[in-house]
């Protein structure tokens, strides 16, 4: 024989509502109590819309959303050289300049584990490691940052963009 | 090929589940499979790297796994004989009610949205950036471990990229296997920790209670954070805090089961992250008392003898294949400074009662321990468990008080950073801990009573 739950009484289905009510008051107490909860909420319905906005964007577009110009920069020499590039970076001291011209990329961008990252399997070699002797890679390529890096080419170039990556 | 391959991680972790803890509930070995899978296909890539064979053949590693997958599951039908219940096995899984369906609706939901969040953004964190997800792009491009990072005469790690292969490994796996970001293996292990916390809730509490306590806990602000990150701390706080209920059980329960799966996950641990040390010398005095209790020493030697394979594994490779050393910020000799511990402790307390990083939990918990004072007598079952989360903690802090660091404001803030996530290995067991206090069950085990008295009667 089958067995069958019976049809739920009315006084089953108030207590049922009952108990949900009382639930959901503790949770809408929480997250008006909470910072921690209200901030959550608030992120739900951030989230939702940045989705929403950038969800045409391909994954590299939307991790300079994340990363800024310092990640459009990188892509830029990753986009332009071939695997095996060996890239010279500027010294430090090119990035960290305090005026607007500067403040297209920054100082994140001397960080050398981080900045490898996006363009390995490329090399990144920085111009301060090469004076310290602390490195044995010989660069292919050159990474122009603010027109500096031309005066390193044996070969004249007719058009100079601010930043570009070329072969030495 | 991204589904299929993440699919056979599971079905790996269950045939390993099944072999070492048949006996155990289905709920729960649910909540074991991927984690265990996914620490086994890590321990796999590491021997196969160290034999020489290239990780990029991907296919290799999976066809392996689906070899053992088949000699497990020939061993278990042929030993066990499982009799398919699936009928009786949903009418335990979903005892319905309104309540409870609205709650596990939030945590689906939740889920959900980590997991959207997880596969919308690329990595970005610099943790993971200097650190694990770069050892897995080089190991996705090189098929090893012993790869370009690790040039000696242009060296690319960090002290993150140090830590034991299990997160590193994992991360390449799935770049391995086609998917854009590595934040898939880390979604896995917050939906394992929210399946596995309610099947362990259900031992203690009503299914309304432990529903209730599992969206308490996916909705823990920094963790819902950092389970759609590129972290490894989510990962380690599975294999720490289930690893260490498992073990609490085994004691309480002298059960065989749980002690191999919590040893198996406590081991896995020290894989993921150095803080696991702290987690697993509280294992292995729970192991000590299950051993002494049962009279079997053999349990207690075999779980320090794999804790230090496998700890001692990852250092002998760092010392002698990479031939890096991961020295850790750290003052291995004790010493007191007052004006240190002061800094240190108000800083401790801050963070751990910001609303805004664990939301209510630890005013509950800290609301639980008081209420359960009178009653320290009677808690045969939880008083351990208050004892584990409190050696744990003050082993944890002893780690802190002891790094190179004065804790004044302008050095590194440890506490900030990584004390604040470490605190997720303890959400958990300080989660459960409510869930069996006489408070919480007296409320729980009164509001299914109340809807039982009419529950429509079952007729032929």
């Amino acid at each position: 024989m089958k067995k069958l739950r019976g049809t739920p009484s009315a006084r089953y289905i108030v207590k049922n509502l009952v108990v949900l009510a009382g639930v959901f008051s503790v949770f809408v107490l929480l997250v008006k109590a909470n910072t921690g909860y209200d901030l959550l909420f608030n992120k739900l319905l951030q989230e939702r819309a940045a989705q929403q906005q950038y969800e045409d964007l391909s994954y590299d577009d939307r991790r300079e959303i994340k990363l800024g110009y310092n990640f459009t920069y990188l892509q830029l020499l990753r986009s332009r050289t071939p695997e095996t590039a060996v890239i010279l970076m500027p010294p430090d001291s090119v990035f960290r300049k305090p005026d607007g011209e500067h403040a297209f990329i920054d100082y994140w961008i001397t960080n050398r584990g981080w900045a490898s990252y996006f363009v390995y399997p490329r090399r990144l070699v920085y111009s301060d490691d090469l004076g310290a002797g602390s490195s044995h890679l010989r660069p292919t390529h050159v990474a122009i940052v603010h027109y500096w890096g031309y005066d390193k080419l044996a070969y004249p170039v007719d058009k100079k963009y601010p930043y570009d990556v070329m072969p030495f | 090929m991204e589904i299929a391959g993440l699919f056979i991680t599971f079905l790996f972790g269950v045939a390993i589940v099944n072999l070492l803890a048949y006996q155990l509930p289905v709920g729960e070995k649910m909540g074991y499979a991927w984690p265990v899978g996914l620490g086994a296909n890590a321990l796999l890539m590491f021997v196969l790297d160290l034999c020489g064979v290239s990780l990029r053949h991907v296919a290799l590693v999976l066809a392996i796994e689906l070899v053992l997958i088949m000699v497990l599951a020939v061993y278990i039908l042929r030993r066990y004989r499982p009799p398919v219940q699936i009928k009786s096995l949903l009418e335990r899984l979903f005892p319905i009610n309104l309540a409870w369906i609205f709650l596990v609706g939030i945590a689906v939901f939740l889920v959900y949205v980590v997991t959207a969040r997880a596969l919308f953004w690329p990595v970005y964190i610099y943790d993971s950036i200097y650190g694990f997800d770069f050892v897995a792009k080089a190991v996705a491009q090189e098929g090893t471990l012993h790869n370009a990072i690790f040039d000696p005469q242009h060296p690319l790690y960090s002290l993150r990229s140090l830590y034991p292969p299990l997160v590193a490994l994992n991360f390449a796996f799935v770049y391995l296997l086609g998917f854009e970001t590595s934040h898939v293996v880390v979604v896995i292990f917050y939906a394992s920790l929210a399946v596995s916390l309610y099947a362990f809730l259900t031992r203690v509490t009503t299914h309304l209670g432990a529903a209730f306590y599992t969206v308490l806990f996916l909705s823990v602000p920094e963790l819902f954070n950092f389970a759609s990150l590129s972290s490894s701390n989510p990962i380690c706080a599975y294999y720490c805090a289930v690893g260490l209920l498992a073990l609490w059980r085994a004691v309480d329960t002298s059960s065989h089961a749980d002690l191999r799966i919590g040893s198996v996950l406590i081991v896995l641990a020290l894989w993921t992250r150095p803080e696991a040390i702290v987690f697993s010398v509280v294992a292995g005095g729970l192991v000590l008392w299950w051993s002494i209790r049962q009279k079997r020493v053999w349990s207690v030697l075999i779980f320090g003898a794999a804790c230090l394979v496998f700890w001692g594994s990852w250092q002998a490779y760092l010392h002698g294949v990479l031939q890096v050393t991961g020295d850790q910020p750290m003052d291995f000799m004790l010493t007191w400074d007052a004006g240190k511990l002061s800094r240190m402790w108000s800083r401790v307390l801050e963070v751990t009662f910001h609303g805004a990083y664990y939301g209510a939990v630890v005013y509950l918990f800290v609301a639980i321990v008081f209420l359960n004072i009178p009653y320290f007598g009677k808690q045969r079952q939880t008083l351990p468990l208050l004892g584990i989360i409190a050696v744990a903690w003050l082993l944890y802090l002893l780690v802190f008080y002891q790094l190179d660091t004065d804790f004044m404001p302008d050095s590194t803030d440890w506490i900030g950073d990584a004390y604040r996530r470490g605190l997720f290995n303890f959400i958990p067991l300080m989660l459960l801990y409510c869930a069996a206090s006489i408070w919480s069950r007296t409320v729980f085990e009164f509001v299914e009573r109340w809807l039982a008295t009419d529950k429509p009667p079952v007729v032929e």
